[in-house]
């Protein structure tokens, strides 16, 4: 091929040579974009399938920018450990890492920190609490305790009802998640809700509770699915469970209720990669999910998860907006955790967990 | 058969004839020359190297060299998780390999000697079927029977057998019967041709000289098809001790294999030392276990076996 120098050879040749053009012109050109492809990790499945269709096609329908999604659901600080080892950053943007995830990742240095300018409009169309120096919140969600009302009569609406150990006969589930589960412990131990987000959680405390109600725990659940099919088949009366799920197991014929009260506000985030190929390109990206509600209410729709931007709310259905974590009626009700803790602690907190689940 | 094969090096002689070769042809062999079998080995000498002798190498120098070096197998050890696997995924192991080997010899000796063609359609096709269903299928299949709702629990009750629901799901239970789903056709495999082989006439013999049915089966059928119990019983254990999706989708996560420990070090801890550790012991484990099978029954006897 030839080769093309900016200026007016470049008008002549650019309609039929623009990839190679803009190549020519050299770094990231992420603004003006043609031949800038985002790679974006997602979790698979019909979460993949929603980010593609309502953000990421419309985003390269107006700037050209072009997305590429590859699926590695739970696997994001690994993935991006290993492209960093061998020196060799693929990706650009992460879709809804997990939040112990996302802070981890920002103090081991893998996920970049937003400009202060993006940091700002972020916050003003998002609002205080969505937005963290790392990126925003997004498929939030709530842990709450939900009810087989066939089975429970009165479904607990705190944690010291829920690790209540008077009943044995109880039938009880909870995720397999260390800071999760210590936090509704510590909860249940008398802490109140409103102290979760900065409190030092006391392990011997924490871990001699959860063993008290060990016996009554019958699926430790590892993935949404499990937790949705042991309602279904009646191994567990009631359990902790994502809120977005109860709702649609309820809505497929499993009589569930589900507490807000006592639950816990569990946000993913958006998140650029430190070192990214196009950096600049992939805060666009952000930018343009930040200022999209609409796009965002439809997401929400098709994953039944919750979405940052308030403006959201008015275009999704009635029923639908209050079963979202973050309608402020259900939001207010819901602490969050402790991550600055955990990211200091993880190394022990999860060798004492793995020694507590499968010791 | 025999004037096929030895009108063939007329044949090829003929056509290099024609082809105005005046080599002398050889006569026709099943070995091949060593010029020609080398380059042939060589892809599967590259792949070997690349993807068993590497890693396994890889494997065994990092667990002593990374992390705390050798003090990675005492770290590993020194974990009551670690320890507690190792416990369940034996004895789970142990169970499976004994109860695949009992009910694959069963059914294949009753493939061998029933006079029924169906019967023995019908067993093949029961081993078969499974063999080549996929393994998240099996277990799914599993998840539903042994629910706590699901008909097996749904059927007893209905019977009146018990009052209460058996706890099933999520039990060692649950984990040992999928797996034995899953093994029985390996146990059936490495059987059958020892089965094969047993001349019929023995048992008549056997039961016309005053032999019970079952000292007939005990002294004369059993030592013949001993080598293939023992090929059978070694490949189930050995394959059995790395299971992983069938302990985690029926047992749960509070009786884990060796196997999610591992996964938990690599995927959530990014503790590769220890895992790499704990690896060399499953390895060393099942290792062992098929260089005992190997001294008692030989090497043929594991690899007519394996097929």
């Amino acid at each position: 091929m030839f080769s093309v120098k900016k200026g007016a050879a470049f008008a002549a040749v650019a309609l039929s040579v623009i990839p190679l053009a803009t190549a020519c012109s050299g770094g990231d050109t992420s603004a003006s974009g043609e031949d800038t492809t985002l790679v974006v990790a997602s979790w698979g499945a019909y979460f993949t399938k929603a980010t593609r269709q309502f953000l990421a096609d419309p985003f390269t329908k107006e700037t050209g920018i072009k997305v590429q999604i590859v699926d590695a659901p739970g696997k994001y600080a690994a993935n991006l450990q290993a492209q960093k080892q061998a020196n060799n950053v693929q990706w650009d943007l992460l879709d809804s890492t997990s939040a112990p995830d996302a802070y981890q990742m920002a103090h081991d240095g893998l996920i970049e920190k937003l400009p202060d300018d993006l940091k700002a409009e972020f916050t003003s169309e998002l609002g205080d609490e969505a937005v963290e120096d790392f990126g925003f919140t997004f498929s939030n969600l709530g842990y709450v305790i939900a009810c087989n009302t066939d089975k429970v009569t009165t479904c607990p609406d705190s944690q010291q009802a829920y690790f209540d150990t008077a009943n044995p006969a109880r039938r009880q589930m909870i995720a397999t998640l260390p800071l999760l589960n210590l936090s509704l412990a510590e909860m249940a131990s008398g802490v109140p809700a409103e102290q979760i987000p900065t409190h030092e959680i006391d392990l011997d405390r924490a871990f001699a509770k959860l063993k008290e109600l060990k016996p009554q725990i019958k699926v430790w659940w590892e993935s949404g699915d499990q937790m949705e099919q042991a309602f279904r088949n009646g191994e567990a009366d009631m359990g902790i469970a994502y809120s977005g799920r109860a709702f649609s197991l309820a809505e497929n014929g499993t009589p569930i209720k589900v507490q807000w009260k006592a639950g816990v506000y569990n946000p993913g985030f958006w998140n650029v990669v430190s070192g990214a190929p196009h950096t600049k390109a992939a805060f666009q990206f952000m930018q343009w999910i930040a200022k999209h509600p609409e796009a965002q209410a439809k997401w929400a729709e098709m994953t039944k998860y919750s979405v940052p931007n308030p403006k959201a709310f008015d275009y999704m259905d009635d029923t639908f907006k209050k079963q979202l974590a973050d309608w402020p009626d259900n939001r207010k009700q819901l602490t969050t955790l402790n991550y600055d803790w955990y990211v200091k602690n993880s190394q022990e907190v999860n060798r004492r967990w793995q020694e507590f689940l499968r010791g | 058969m025999m004037s096929l094969v030895t009108e063939r090096p007329d044949d090829v002689a003929g056509g290099a004839n024609t082809r105005g070769s005046r080599k002398k042809a050889r006569p026709w062999s099943s070995t091949l020359p060593l010029r020609t079998a080398l380059p042939m080995l060589v892809p599967l000498g590259v792949a070997l190297v690349l993807f068993v002798v590497y890693p396994l190498v890889r494997l065994l120098w990092d667990s002593v060299t990374t992390g705390n070096g050798p003090g990675n197998y005492a770290d590993a050890l020194a974990s009551g998780a670690v320890r507690r696997a190792i416990g369940v995924t034996l004895l789970d192991s142990v169970l499976v390999m004994l109860l695949a080997v009992v009910g694959g010899t069963a059914l294949a000796w009753a493939a061998r000697t029933s006079r029924h063609k169906w019967l023995k359609g019908l067993i093949w096709a029961s081993v078969l079927l499974p063999f080549w269903m996929g393994v998240v299928v099996k277990n799914y299949a599993f998840a539903l029977l042994l629910a706590r709702e699901g008909p097996i629990n749904s059927a007893l009750l209905d019977l009146g057998l018990i009052r209460q629901p058996l706890e099933l799901m999520y039990t060692p239970i649950a984990v040992v019967l999928g797996m034995t789903y899953t093994m029985l056709p390996y146990a059936f495999l490495a059987v059958f041709p020892s089965v094969g082989t047993v001349n019929l006439d023995l048992l008549n013999a056997s039961r016309g000289m005053g032999a019970s049915q079952r000292g007939t089966f005990a002294r004369v059928v059993l030592p013949l098809i001993r080598p293939g119990i023992i090929a059978g019983a070694a490949i189930v254990f050995a394959m059995a001790i790395g299971f992983y999706v069938t302990p985690v989708l029926l047992g749960g996560a509070q009786t884990p294999f060796i196997a999610s420990v591992i996964s938990d070090d690599i995927f959530r801890f990014f503790d590769y030392p220890r895992a790499a550790a704990t690896s060399v012991i499953l390895l060393v484990i099942a290792l062992a276990t098929l260089a005992v099978a190997i001294k008692a029954v030989g090497l043929r006897a594991i690899r007519g076996g394996l097929g």
